[in-house]
């Protein structure tokens, strides 16, 4: 699996923009999924970044996770607030992986109550996604140029300018 | 997505201004939330995977588009796939004004009198060399939460 912390290694570039932007919209995020029929779903999503990881968190039993049940891969776009793009935005494609460790289960969520206080100490989480990255991007505008730079695993960062 | 099911979303997908006419209530609140921040398009790589896009779409009385460049990969996943979903952008997680999502066919617009009325309806100067789709609509369903108020018929189908 190729992990948050392995892409941070790899495209610190593109990692840098997307937490910027994952911190200046409190982790909002774009999901999407493929639904049953294969449409695409926009779903909002608030991961967080946790010990090396992309955790996945949300409600349970809604339809993004069932769909990332039935297929796993997804794409997650930081939110988008200026449609000039003033302040860059980042989109991250892989698939959910369902990390099976109890441990690591409740050091993220003593983190999050420690953080947030929502209080998901000694649930149980069946799946707990996280994502195993295949691609990224980031757009950002210099001058009057748009930068994009674009990773894939083990190929490193490229950039693009598009005027 | 099965042949047969495409070739149905082929079938069905009607122009926004059809939609409106069947549903005033419902796509008068996609409008306006389509058109408070940038809306956020999902279309279908070659592969299969999901792909999201930042947008702004742009509505005329019959129809719903998108200007975008020739080399857009949203482009690409439209004129070879054609189905899409639109999600209205969001402040935060919570449902904290609504929200307003709708799938359908996507394709691409050739005439220029559309492309002028279009460009006229838009927020922003079109550059020359954009090229234009449509969005046709199958299906819209608005969602809320707390006292956001909603339209009385939440959900559309073609």
């Amino acid at each position: 699996m190729l992990s948050w912390s392995h892409f941070v290694a790899e495209a610190p570039h593109v990692a840098e923009v997307f937490e910027r932007r994952h911190r200046a919209t409190k982790n909002l995020c774009l999901l999407a999924t493929l639904r049953s029929d294969g449409f695409p779903r926009i779903s909002p999503m608030e991961p967080r970044i946790f010990d090396g990881h992309l955790v996945m968190v949300g409600m349970p039993g809604t339809t993004k996770f069932q769909d990332l049940a039935r297929d796993p891969r997804f794409c997650l776009h930081t939110a988008t607030e200026d449609p000039y793009v003033g302040d860059g935005d980042a989109k991250l494609w892989g698939s959910a992986v369902d990390l099976e460790e109890k441990d690591f289960h409740q050091r993220f969520v003593e983190d999050l109550f420690a953080e947030s206080g929502f209080d998901l100490r000694g649930r149980e989480f069946d799946p707990f996604y996280v994502a195993d990255l295949e691609g990224a991007s980031s757009i950002e505008l210099e001058g009057n140029q748009l930068k994009i730079t674009v990773w894939k695993p083990g190929q490193g960062e490229r950039v693009v300018y598009k005027s | 997505m099965t042949e047969a099911a495409a070739s149905t979303v082929e079938d069905l997908a009607v122009a926004w201004g059809e939609f409106a006419a069947q549903e005033p209530e419902l796509a008068a609140f996609g409008e306006r939330l389509l058109g408070v921040r940038p809306a956020y398009l999902a279309t279908i790589t070659p592969s299969g995977r999901p792909r999201v896009h930042p947008v702004t779409p742009v509505f005329t009385e019959s129809g719903l588009y998108l200007f975008m460049e020739p080399t857009s990969p949203k482009g690409r996943d439209i004129d070879q796939r054609g189905w899409y979903s639109l999600h209205n952008g969001v402040p935060d997680n919570a449902g904290t004004g609504g929200e307003f999502f709708m799938s359908g066919r996507g394709r691409a617009v050739d005439s220029p009198d559309v492309r002028e009325s279009v460009a006229e309806a838009a927020t922003y100067e079109p550059a020359s060399h954009y090229v234009l789709y449509e969005l046709l609509v199958s299906e819209a369903r608005a969602r809320g939460y707390g006292d956001t108020p909603l339209p009385e018929r939440r959900r559309w189908k073609a």
